[in-house]
């Protein structure tokens, strides 16, 4: 019975052809591994024929998707310092617990596992391949059976989280005594993260699925631009020389709503182009929006509904209001709520009425097809000035440092970063072709897309591959994987002429000519899914 | 013969439009609504004892609405191609707003606002408005009545001539029934100059309130290509697609009108938006605003809806990036696109009403101010080939609402200008509103020319007279909250 499947199954859902699929990173190539598949299909084709003499005439199971949910606590045990400004800041309170939730799925057909997908989002600033590597061998540990690499990690980019990144890399400071330290929070991360993980791929059972659209204007462009075409993050929009934000904004709210099979809503995953970083300068622990979005969801559908946050492409995106910021908060203040309240009313509102018009729209047979990949970018490089310019930085901070300790709060981050784009070059110094390799991660669902990627990616680069996409919805999820440096931004041709912060070569590792490579890629593997019919 | 062929339809088309009804039941309620509304004041103590006194101490506010639907075949304004309407889906309607406010230094504080479900209006169209007004309105500067439009394409041409001659109706095909621009223009100075009278004359103690929401209804029409050229509604699913060229702004402005009883008697509802989600067909149509009215007559019995539409020279109303998903959410409503964006502004108004009747203000600073703008004006080579009312200078009205300004231009005005705007005004929340007082078509951003494309290669204002606009409507806006109070 389950060699009659595979031969009505599409060639990409046989377990013994995964390998085609999986790109490990840094074993071998997509070309090498397509025709290898290929070879397999033809091999395995007409030995699943002969196997099955009834053909298409013997009954074969229905294929059903399986979703298992898990939300994890992730705040930190005691003060932490904080990531995301330059001053070192080391949290006074919990003023919101973090979370980190994972949603699992799998398609199977029988006992026949055809595809898999856990995707994990926290209430941290990115979600950094140290991270998940750390849990991808707890889970590894654990279930055996898992294809790791089917595990993508990301963050809501709040500025009141944890720093992430420890040892000499680490942008700041952190004393010794009185916070905890980066590897006791990685530590912590992985495990409270994996024992989610297993819960959630253990806990899988039978549910259905839909996709919604609505909007809500969360983000705006951050980046504004002048008469003499220079740009600047956060700029001044109330002076007469502003001419225009510098590109647009995407305020579609994409919505996946998940049910098991009792019909109960366990699971709702909700894309916004707009990172969480409202209150990004306070010295508290805060999820920022995604808390009261959680908790609004929660009160309405139920305590045990999983969200899942996803920031769609955002890097030139913000959350603070850019013009008519008079009028808003007024509405705010009338309204009774502060500003977080405020996003969450906007998404909530948008996830409800997408809600009530898709939820009797429930598929419980739907495509899962989950391609992983490394993505081989170009490096921007650095320059001979950017470098000289680096160094000199470096050793004025070092200098100040050295001169009065106490100024390190304020200066220890700047100089490391200055540091790093001084290692930068050196290593592009040594290895001319040296790339930046991220995981590309590609999901099919049913009419859904979903397409990670590590980046602070300016909001066209998103809009790009929604439009090239041939799927019905496009989920764009930024700050998956990936170094979790101090150079996440991808910016546009057009940032990269108006220059500033988050468009210079020291704030991103890749430029625009990566930034459509990046686009091209993902939309080719998105597209590939398309082809072929379920 | 395919005009032949138009013109041979039966005219009751045109009488008996599906939704004929609504403006029918409209004007209705409006006159029963304002009969009230006078009759509750006048009961109303402290409105009383402001009446007896001889002057308003607060807002007085008066409202009409008028069909405009040409009552024959005429020649539809919007597109290239010549079309001939021939039937009605449905009205076209035009609202009117007369606000009224005390002396300042002696000068009476007063407006009409008159906004029409047309393409444009021209600035003959509002001179001859104006005069009518005149002759019939001892107690009102006409020179403080400004009309505009929501841009619908469905509409007539407001007067012959606009197109140079290529559109016009020709005197066989006026013989056969159809209406000229002029007849038109003379039925429409008529309609609007009554709506003009009913609501300055109508007007009555009033209260105002207002509310900022947000509804995703315009999307940024102008996609750039990997070249740096810019095209309007071409293909984005192309590996050449860069991106959309500019921005949207998602705001929805509300200004909501009680009466001395906490009644809502009218809003404002301002959407950077052009209300063109119909394409090109033969048939008359208020487009989305059609849908906005009935979405809130269904709620609010007799409310008066004041359309304005936004800096969206670059705006459209449908979504090409994520169009198939936003399709499938509008099919699985079980509503076409237009009632969708019907939808998304009037559930936009619901949401900001309970927090706008919070907030009402019956005795707001009221003041209006006209200014005359010499524009720069492109070569006559680099002209677009429909008329452009000429700039020299345009006439923008600016009018101060307690906290609200309100803007207007005779352009079709690219967002960036009307956000420009909004960053630097002194009020809290600035209603800009284009396409008022004259057309003079496209006024694109410095970077949309850079792309160049439709409504930005051909214009007769550009970039250096759009810094010039906003400059000039921030320091007027500016100088009516900097002056005493």
């Amino acid at each position: 019975m389950r060699t009659c499947a595979t031969v009505t199954d599409p060639w990409w859902s046989q377990p013994a052809l995964h390998k085609e699929y999986v790109m490990l990173r840094g074993v071998t190539g997509p070309h090498a591994q397509r025709s290898g598949s290929l070879t397999w299909r033809y091999m395995l084709a007409p030995v699943a024929f002969l196997l099955c003499p009834h053909g298409s005439s013997v009954a074969s199971p229905a294929r059903e998707l399986a979703v298992g949910v898990a939300s994890v606590d992730i705040t930190p045990t005691g003060p932490v310092a904080l990531v995301g400004q330059w001053a070192l800041r080391i949290s006074k309170k919990v003023e919101t617990p973090l979370t980190a939730n994972v949603l699992a799925l799998e398609s199977r057909k029988g006992d026949q596992s055809l595809d898999a997908a856990v995707m994990i989002s926290c209430d941290l600033v990115w979600g950094p391949d140290e991270i998940l590597n750390r849990i991808r061998v707890e889970v590894h540990k654990r279930l055996p059976d898992l294809d790791v690499r089917k595990i993508f990690l990301s963050g809501t980019h709040t500025h009141t989280s944890p720093v992430l990144k420890g040892g000499e890399e680490c942008l700041y400071q952190i004393p010794k005594e009185g916070a905890v330290q980066v590897e006791e929070y990685q530590a912590f991360l992985a495990r409270r993260i994996g024992d989610a993980v297993v819960q959630a791929w253990t806990s899988r059972a039978p549910g259905s699925v839909t996709w919604g659209l609505s909007h809500a204007v969360v983000a705006y462009n951050r980046r504004t631009v002048y008469a003499d075409g220079s740009a600047k993050m956060y700029g001044r929009t109330d002076l007469p020389e502003f001419r225009n934000l510098e590109a647009g904004e995407d305020h579609d709210v994409g919505a996946l709503f998940f049910w098991d099979k009792a019909g109960k809503l366990i699971s709702i995953v909700v894309n916004v182009s707009c990172p969480a970083q409202e209150v990004e300068h306070r010295q508290t622990i805060n999820a920022d929006y995604w808390h009261p979005v959680r908790e609004s969801v929660r009160k309405r559908y139920g305590q045990d509904v999983c969200v899942l946050g996803w920031i769609g492409a955002a890097g030139d995106q913000s959350p603070h209001l850019r013009y008519r910021q008079r009028a808003d908060d007024r509405m705010t203040k009338l309204r009774g709520l502060d500003r977080l309240g405020e996003i969450a009313r906007r998404i909530c509102r948008a996830v409800d009425e997408a809600y009530e018009v898709v939820k009797d729209d429930r598929n419980d047979d739907v495509s899962l097809r989950h391609k992983v990949e490394t993505l081989r970018l170009p490096v921007w490089r650095v320059s001979d000035a950017q470098y000289a310019e680096a160094k000199a930085a470096r050793q004025k901070y070092a200098d100040q440092i050295a001169k009065d300790a106490a100024k390190a709060v304020n200066l220890y981050a700047k100089m490391k970063w200055q540091e790093a784009l001084v290692r930068r070059y050196e290593r592009q110094k040594a290895d001319p072709q040296s790339t930046f390799d991220m995981e590309l991660h590609v999901v099919r669902l049913g009419d859904v897309a979903i397409c990670t990627n590590p980046f602070e990616l300016y909001t066209d680069y998103g809009i790009r591959i929604k439009a090239r996409s041939r799927a019905v919805q496009t989920f764009v999820v930024q700050l998956t994987g990936g170094p979790g440096d101090g150079s996440p931004y991808l910016p546009t041709e057009s940032a990269v002429r108006g220059g500033g912060y988050s468009a210079m070569a020291p704030s991103c590792n890749v430029g625009p000519k990566g930034g459509q490579i990046l686009v091209d890629r993902t939309v080719a593997l998105t597209n590939a899914m398309w082809k072929k019919a379920n | 013969m395919t005009n032949n062929a138009v013109l041979q339809v039966d005219r009751n088309d045109f009488r008996s439009s599906r939704r004929q009804f609504l403006g029918s039941a409209m004007g209705g309620l409006a006159a029963g609504s304002l009969a009230e509304a006078a009759a509750r004041a006048d009961a109303e103590p402290g409105t009383r004892r402001e009446a007896r006194g001889g002057e308003t101490q607060g807002l007085r506010v008066g409202w009409s609405m008028t069909d405009i639907t040409p009552p024959k075949p005429a020649s539809m304004r919007g597109f290239f191609k010549k079309r001939i309407s021939t039937g009605v889906r449905d009205r076209l309607m035009a609202t009117a707003l007369a606000l009224e406010g005390p002396k300042l230094d002696g000068v009476a504080q007063q407006s009409i606002q008159i906004s029409c479900d047309l393409c444009g209006v021209a600035k003959t169209t509002q001179e001859d408005v104006r005069r009518l007004v005149k002759k019939r309105l001892g107690d009102f500067d006409v020179g403080r009545l400004v009309l505009y439009a929501t841009h619908t394409h469905q509409g007539p041409y407001e007067k012959s001539g606009r197109f140079g001659t290529k559109h016009d109706i020709t005197p066989q095909e006026q013989a056969k029934g159809a209406m000229t621009g002029d007849e038109y223009a003379a039925l429409l100075a008529d309609k609007l100059a009554e709506a003009a009278v009913q609501a300055w004359t109508g007007r009555k103690p009033g209260g105002v309130s207002w509310a900022l929401e947000h509804a995703a209804a315009g999307f940024n029409r102008r996609f750039v290509y990997l070249n740096g050229a810019a095209k309007m509604l071409r293909p984005v699913d192309t590996p050449e697609f860069d991106c959309v060229e500019g921005v949207e702004d998602h705001g929805l402005g509300l200004l909501f009108f009680w009466d001395p009883q906490g009644q809502l008697t009218g809003v404002v509802i301002n959407v950077a938006c052009p209300a063109q989600t119909e394409q090109g067909s033969t048939i008359i149509s208020a487009d989305f605003w059609c849908e906005v009215r009935e979405e809130i007559a269904a709620r609010h019995k007799g409310v008066f809806v004041l359309p304005q539409c936004g800096a969206a020279g670059d705006i459209y109303p449908k979504a090409m990036f994520r169009r198939r998903a936003e399709e499938a959410m509008a099919k699985r409503r079980g509503i076409p696109w237009r009632r969708e964006i019907a939808r998304r502004i009037a559930e936009g108004m619901e949401r900001a009403l309970p927090i706008a009747q919070s907030d009402v203000a019956k005795h707001p600073i009221f003041r209006h101010a006209v200014v005359q703008v010499n524009l720069p004006t492109q070569p006559p080579s680099v002209r677009p080939s429909y008329v452009c009312d000429p700039v020299d200078p345009a006439e923008c009205h600016v009018m101060r609402l307690g906290d609200v300004a309100i803007a207007t231009n005779p352009f079709e005005l690219f967002t960036d200008y009307g956000i420009r705007i909004q960053a630097r005004s002194k009020a809290t929340m600035t209603l800009v509103v284009q396409l008022a007082g004259q057309c003079s078509g496209y006024l694109p951003s410095a970077r949309a020319v850079r792309g160049g494309g439709y409504g930005a290669d051909k214009y007769l204002v550009g970039p250096d007279g759009g810094r010039i606009l906003v400059d000039r409507t921030v320091e007027a806006i500016n100088g009516l909250y900097d002056a005493p109070k």
